[in-house]
């Protein structure tokens, strides 16, 4: 047979979450690889190619991971359903990889031996074998096929090279010794059987020295401590936002001038007129305003993935499970919550290290509730206009504490949302958690490569293409048609985006908003503080920067009451219009369910806290 | 259940022990780093299946390494070489009795 003709053999990797099966994945394809969403779920489909030494292709199927093919949950049920070839989208593969941490093949040998009874051609990788064999653990391969029948490679996966036997055995079952499937009869499918089988098999094939976990339990009771383990993760939260806003500025700043000059050099080397309006204030504000936010975003993953790697998240997430408990969560949704106050899109993007499906899906919906730090120019216009520089209590600026009670109520809402989905979930009741705290260990730089370059294609295709479009549609509706030559009033006001802002403000009048504050939330869909700006060109305000909000804010502090200014600022703890989190919930979840159904509450729900709030004040007499 | 003559070996335990050897016990109720031994996983839900495959099988032995906080939940419970975090209603799916064990 040709190789170079043949189409590529199938692989998939199996194996418990934990056991470096990523990592190998990673060894084994490189940069060859494609991530996407199975649909309609929020599970992640790796797939990647290599060529056997001998040129033959090799498509690998990384699985999600699974302690067993009795699924409890969505990852589970995918991967049970494509090794018995019952996924709809996804081929059966043709051989089974199942890869086991060398170390724990006590947890790890069930799901091989459920794995044996599927009829496909299987290998055993005995991956870690390198830490196996640092800690004493003597695996005799030779027993351990014999007794599984199926051939048993082991591999190092945070290695060069690591995968060779691997690859060398795959390849031997390309061309002369296929690997034969077990018989399915004689073997039980009871639980407590099936362990007793592991136990026996570990006896006829494995040494191991007992209880060899001393640093760990070390590490734990330091970590875990219900002192000491607070004080960790509260420095280690600290030091990774600390890093998030004041590594990330200087890049940031370097991105924005970059921005900038872009958008200088095209103002002075085009013509005035459309086509340089497009790309200045169409492109290169809209892609780049959002661009800025790439160095932040590599660095919280830069921390995430490396304290998931070394097995700290997992404990960080057991230290707050009985806290997000109550709302209904678990102690992995903290993390992408706290990076949502910086924005929601890696925010979302950090959910996919929450291993329950459900919980995810809660998570990305009230994400965009937490406070980002887009709302912070909006809120500093309005409290700088409306609420007066005072000192209340002897000490506390009351500025500050209406910002303060803004992402009080952000928090708020964002745990009475999860409460709500708790309950109506009809899972008032019990929620299982079973996370397993793996071994402490070093982060893998290949690993932590390959994350990042991951995660900034995922944003940078995001900003090239939806958010890219979303801002020339932007741009157009807030540029044509153009003013009549005799007008009077701003140029946006006669567009698109005026006639569109004229008549929301037949819905937004009774919360009070104007017309110039229903035309700027059309642009300010781009992202939240562009609304800022927005109001500087409906009041026809020339100046920029900190000038237009000096500007701005004795401005509306005349023209607006009260209980305007006020239900603005709880529409914006809620600020349904951000296409940029819309799009990456599109993004993470594969299906456009999600993203109009929180745009759709979002919205109900601050109009409906606008509203109260408008009637509120009046009544109080603020209008 | 376990024969009254081991009760004397455990004559100077306290009460608490004395009780909890005649009867097995939750794991939820187990103090930190006592060593158990799994007495019997319910079978009634999906959790106590997947308890069990994840190991938590008869004659195993258990240790409970950390509590969480508040309510001492979860629990991280170390089985064989690895650690596993329950919550409450989990870990009493699982009836230990105290002892270092002789399973493997």
């Amino acid at each position: 047979m040709n190789a170079m003709s043949a189409p590529a053999l199938r692989i998939a990797l199996l194996g418990n979450p934990n056991c470096g099966k990523t990592a190998l994945f990673n060894l084994l394809t490189g940069s060859r690889q494609k991530v996407a969403n199975y649909a309609g779920v929020t599970v992640e489909r790796k797939e990647g190619l290599f060529e056997t030494p001998a040129g033959q292709r090799v498509r690998v199927l990384d699985l999600p991971g699974a302690y067993s093919l009795n699924p409890i949950s969505s990852d589970e049920r995918i991967t049970r359903d494509i090794v018995l070839g019952s996924n709809a989208e996804e081929e059966r593969p043709d051989l089974l990889v199942c890869v086991t941490d060398a170390t724990n093949l006590r947890l790890n040998l069930r799901l091989v031996l459920e794995a044996r009874r599927l009829g496909l051609p299987t290998v055993l990788a005995l991956n870690m074998a390198d830490v196996a064999r640092g800690r004493g653990v003597t695996i005799d391969a030779a027993a351990l096929e014999s007794e599984l029948g199926m051939p048993v490679v082991q591999t190092v996966a945070v290695r060069r090279g690591g995968a060779d036997d691997l690859v060398r055995r795959i390849q031997e079952h390309l061309s002369a010794r296929p690997i034969a499937v077990q018989p399915p009869a004689a073997q039980t499918t009871d639980a407590a059987a099936t362990q007793r089988e592991v136990r026996r098999i570990l006896a006829a094939a494995v040494r191991e020295p007992p209880n060899e976990l001393r640093i760990d339990d070390a590490l734990d009771r330091v970590v875990m401590h219900p002192l000491w383990g607070y004080v960790i993760l509260g420095a280690t939260l600290f030091l990774m936002f600390q890093a998030v806003f004041a590594w990330a500025q200087l890049p940031m700043d370097a991105i924005r001038s970059g921005v900038e000059a872009v958008g200088a050099l095209l103002t002075s080397a085009l013509p005035a007129g459309p086509l340089r309006s497009l790309l200045v204030d169409g492109v290169v504000a809209g892609a780049g305003g959002v661009l800025v936010f790439l160095p932040q975003i590599l660095i919280l993953f830069l921390f995430i993935l490396a304290l998931e790697d070394s097995g700290y998240l997992p404990r960080a997430a057991f230290m707050l499970d009985r806290l997000m408990g109550t709302v209904g969560l678990s102690g992995r949704s903290f993390i992408p919550l706290l990076s949502s106050f910086a924005c929601a899109v890696p925010g979302i993007m950090a959910t996919r290290h929450i291993s329950s499906a459900r919980d995810r899906l809660t998570t990305i919906m009230i994400a965009p509730l937490t406070t980002c730090s887009a709302r912070l120019p909006v809120y500093a216009l309005l409290i700088g206009a409306f609420i007066p520089r005072r000192t209340v209590l002897g000490y506390l600026n009351l500025q500050g504490l209406v910002l303060f009670a803004l992402y009080g109520a952000g928090i708020l809402a964002a745990l009475a949302v999860a409460w709500v989905v708790k309950i109506s979930a009809g899972r008032g009741a019990l929620h299982p958690l079973m996370m397993e705290l793996p071994s402490y260990r070093r982060p893998n730089l290949r690993n932590l490569f390959f994350g990042l370059v991951e995660r900034a294609r995922i944003f940078l295709t995001r900003v090239g293409t939806i958010i890219l479009s979303l801002s020339i549609l932007l741009w157009f509706l807030s540029s044509y048609p153009a003013p009549p030559a005799d007008a009077a009033g701003p140029a946006i006001q006669y567009s698109l985006a005026g006639m569109l802002g004229r008549a929301l403000e037949t819905v937004l009048a009774p919360i009070g908003f104007n017309w110039q504050i229903s035309i700027a939330l059309i642009p300010g869909l781009a992202a939240r503080e562009v609304a800022v700006s927005a109001l500087g060109t409906v009041y026809s305000l020339s100046a920029t920067g900190e000038n237009l909000a000096a500007q701005l804010s004795s401005m509306i502090a005349q023209g607006w009451s009260t209980a305007t200014a006020f239900s603005l600022l709880a529409w914006y703890v809620f600020a349904p219009q951000c296409i940029s989190t819309l799009s990456i919930v599109k993004r993470e979840t594969n299906s456009m369910r999600y993203p109009l159904l929180m745009a759709g509450y979002l919205f109900v729900l601050a109009y409906l806290a606008a509203f109260v709030t408008h009637r509120v004040a009046l009544a109080l007499g603020g209008g | 259940m376990q024969g009254g003559v081991k009760l004397k070996h455990n004559a100077n335990r306290s009460y608490y022990c004395l009780i909890a050897y005649v009867s097995p016990i939750p794991l939820s109720a187990v103090p930190l780093n006592q060593a158990v031994v799994v007495h019997e996983v319910r079978q009634a839900s999906d959790i106590g299946l997947r308890l069990q495959e994840l190991g938590f099988v008869a004659g195993e032995r258990l240790r409970v390494v950390a509590h969480g906080f508040p309510g001492r939940e979860p629990i991280a419970v170390r089985i064989g070489n690895t650690t596993f975090a329950l919550r409450r209603f989990e870990a009493d799916q699982v009836l230990v009795v105290p002892g270092s064990g002789t399973a493997a």
